[in-house]
């Protein structure tokens, strides 16, 4: 690959964890260490935004992360100290869209207050009616978790806490839009993301493999999205929205990256200060060929030293040949750019490969479904059923 | 798997309903032959461990998929559609009758779920809204549905007569009443007479009921 002489970055998405610790135990979470306590403690707290902003990588407005774990375990005190310190290592200041993504469950009063008083933007995890997220939302006793959820959100709305929600997708989900529409309309909730159950670290298989699936799946969008946007008012569903905007922007073309597989557009730090960037999944993972994911520790290794790592040339080889790739062979790259690099390895062990189940279903027929409503109004209505 | 002979229940695919089949299902006494045709003869009573064995489907048993066509199988319309449907009721009140074009894209509506359900109307289906005040029987004897949906705000109960044997004796097994609440629906399998019930009730039963073409 020739050298790129443009600086890297700049950084769109910092993806810090607080703690790997969840203190519930998803069933296909892809979190290695959930069970672990480990916190970031206030040194590395404030080295990582010390990195952050000496990297020269903040030239522009970027979101702030708190996941990879439950965040809200950490004392509310932790995130007040980093309230301040981004106040004082943010200079000239930027914007900052503060985020966090919760699973709800430890959300009360005083994290309501804290989430209006600092702008902090929760997202909130929760897969639908109790048959489908209790199923493998659980405690590590095998409870259910909705309710403690419903709660949390409830909570969120007396405080008037804007929030947004993701759901994982699993191959019974996609039997139920109708039900998952009743339930976000009950539960007052404006937006709506959808994860598909990935094979990612310790999760290793998903059920939509399968070739069906992608039929499930398209039929399942399809569905949700004429109740989405039937609604009064519509529901804002973030697939539908980025492949609009995918159809209606600039194409990718050569050479062009998206936010997941360019080198430092995302940089993510674990609790015990370690980072790495592309995919926030591939941070505390490793392969034979790569070694460690994390280029470095905020406390000692500089981004120069990270970019002049010969792992870190090797892995910006292989993803770039993976993109490269998706360009070649894939005709949805114009509006894709290119799969995400941790789905990439985590399904094939290579990034230098192309369509992955993530591709299919999250990417492809979320695009052939978004594009097919958007041609809608101009073409004719469909033959009514006749009663 | 061969269930034994009578009605059979079981939820439809595709559709997750907690049900409590003791609580909702009981038998009658009997048959009647009247010159109106098969009527039940009372007193209800709960069906039986052994009874409701026979009754109600196992999904988990191999063969079950093959079984459904000739199960009444219990569904459930979600919350939006039945808000829909009394959106159109409103509107109607304010003009004095359901406007046809409301009703038609409501029904429009519940066929689109029902074909994503994997359950299709036959083409030609027609919907017929079926509404009775307390006191009233609302649903018919008809042996000419496809199925029939609760829309009210109250459980209503329905029940599943067999046909007359073909020398025309009654059958002999005796009818079934299936509780449906709000929202839920049965598809009938065809042959099957859906009978009256005259159960107690505190408001308008409001009946979705969908006939096969051409019959009345």
């Amino acid at each position: 690959m020739a050298p790129d002489s443009s600086p890297p970055g700049p950084l769109e998405l910092l993806v810090l964890q607080p703690t790997p610790f969840c203190n519930i135990n998803c069933s296909y979470c892809y979190l290695p260490d959930r069970q672990s306590t480990k916190q970031m403690s206030a040194r590395t707290l404030e080295q990582t935004f010390a990195w952050v902003f000496a990297s020269g990588l903040v030239r522009e407005p970027f979101t702030l992360l708190w996941h990879a774990g439950e965040p809200l375990v950490v004392p509310r005190a932790f995130y007040e100290t980093a309230v301040t310190l981004l106040e004082r290592y943010n200079r000239p200041p930027v914007g900052i869209h503060h985020a966090l993504q919760t699973n709800a469950t430890l959300i009360d009063d005083e994290w309501c207050r804290f989430f209006i008083e600092h702008d902090v933007h929760p997202g909130v995890s929760v897969d639908g009616p109790a048959f489908l997220h209790d199923r493998h939302r659980r405690t590590r006793q095998g409870k259910g978790t909705l309710d403690r959820v419903l709660r949390g959100i409830r909570l969120l709305r007396e405080h008037g806490v804007p929030f947004y929600v993701i759901s994982v997708l699993t191959a019974e989900a996609l039997l139920y839009p109708d039900e998952l529409f009743d339930f976000y309309q009950e539960q007052q909730i404006p937006t709506v993301a959808f994860n598909v159950e990935e094979i990612e670290g310790p999760h290793t298989t998903s059920s939509l493999l399968g070739v069906e699936m992608r039929e499930r799946f398209r039929r399942f969008f399809s569905r949700f999205m004429d109740l989405a946007l039937a609604a009064d008012p519509p529901l804002a569903v973030r697939e539908f929205d980025t492949s609009a905007r995918a159809l209606l922007g600039p194409r990718y073309g050569p050479g062009s990256r998206t936010q997941e597989n360019k080198p430092w557009a995302i940089v993510n730090v674990d609790c015990d200060g370690n980072f790495s960037t592309y995919s926030p999944e591939l941070l505390g993972a490793s392969s034979p060929r790569h070694g460690s994911f994390a280029l470095g520790n905020v406390e000692c290794d500089s981004l120069e030293a990270a970019i002049a790592l010969e792992r870190f040339q090797r892995l910006e080889d292989e993803i770039c040949l993976g993109v490269e790739r998706c360009r070649q062979t894939c005709p949805y790259f114009a509006f894709c750019g290119g799969g995400p690099p941790a789905n990439k390895f985590f399904e094939t062990g290579s990034f230098a490969a192309t369509e992955t189940l993530f591709c299919r279903l999250h990417k492809q027929v979320c695009l052939d479904v978004t594009l097919d409503r958007l041609e809608k109004p101009i073409t004719a209505p469909a033959e009514p059923t006749r009663t | 798997m061969t269930p034994p002979p009578g009605i059979h229940f079981a939820v439809a695919p595709y559709f997750h309903i907690d049900i409590d089949w003791p609580g909702r299902l009981s038998l009658a006494a009997g048959v009647e032959l009247t010159g109106e045709g098969p009527v039940t003869r009372p007193p209800w009573r709960p069906a039986g461990a052994d009874e409701l064995a026979a009754l109600v489907l196992d999904p988990t048993q191999p063969g079950a998929r093959e079984e459904l066509p000739r199960c009444v199988c219990l569904f459930a319309v979600p919350a939006h559609l039945r808000a829909a449907f009394w959106d159109v009721v409103a509107r109607g009140e304010e003009q004095g009758q359901i406007p046809a074009d409301d009703f038609s894209a409501f029904a429009d509506e519940v066929a689109r779920f029902l074909a994503f359900k994997q359950m299709p109307l036959p083409v030609g289906a027609v919907f017929e809204l079926l509404v009775s005040r307390p006191g009233q029987t609302a649903a018919p004897a008809t042996s000419s549905g496809w199925g029939l949906i609760n829309l009210g705000e109250e459980a209503v109960s329905v029940v599943f007569l067999s046909p007359p044997a073909r020398d025309g004796s009654a059958p002999d097994h005796p009818p079934v009443r299936l509780q449906l609440a709000p929202g839920e629906g049965a598809r009938i399998p065809a042959g099957l007479l859906l009978g009256s019930d005259d159960q107690e009730r505190e408001q308008a039963e409001v009946l979705l009921l969908i006939r096969l073409p051409d019959t009345g």
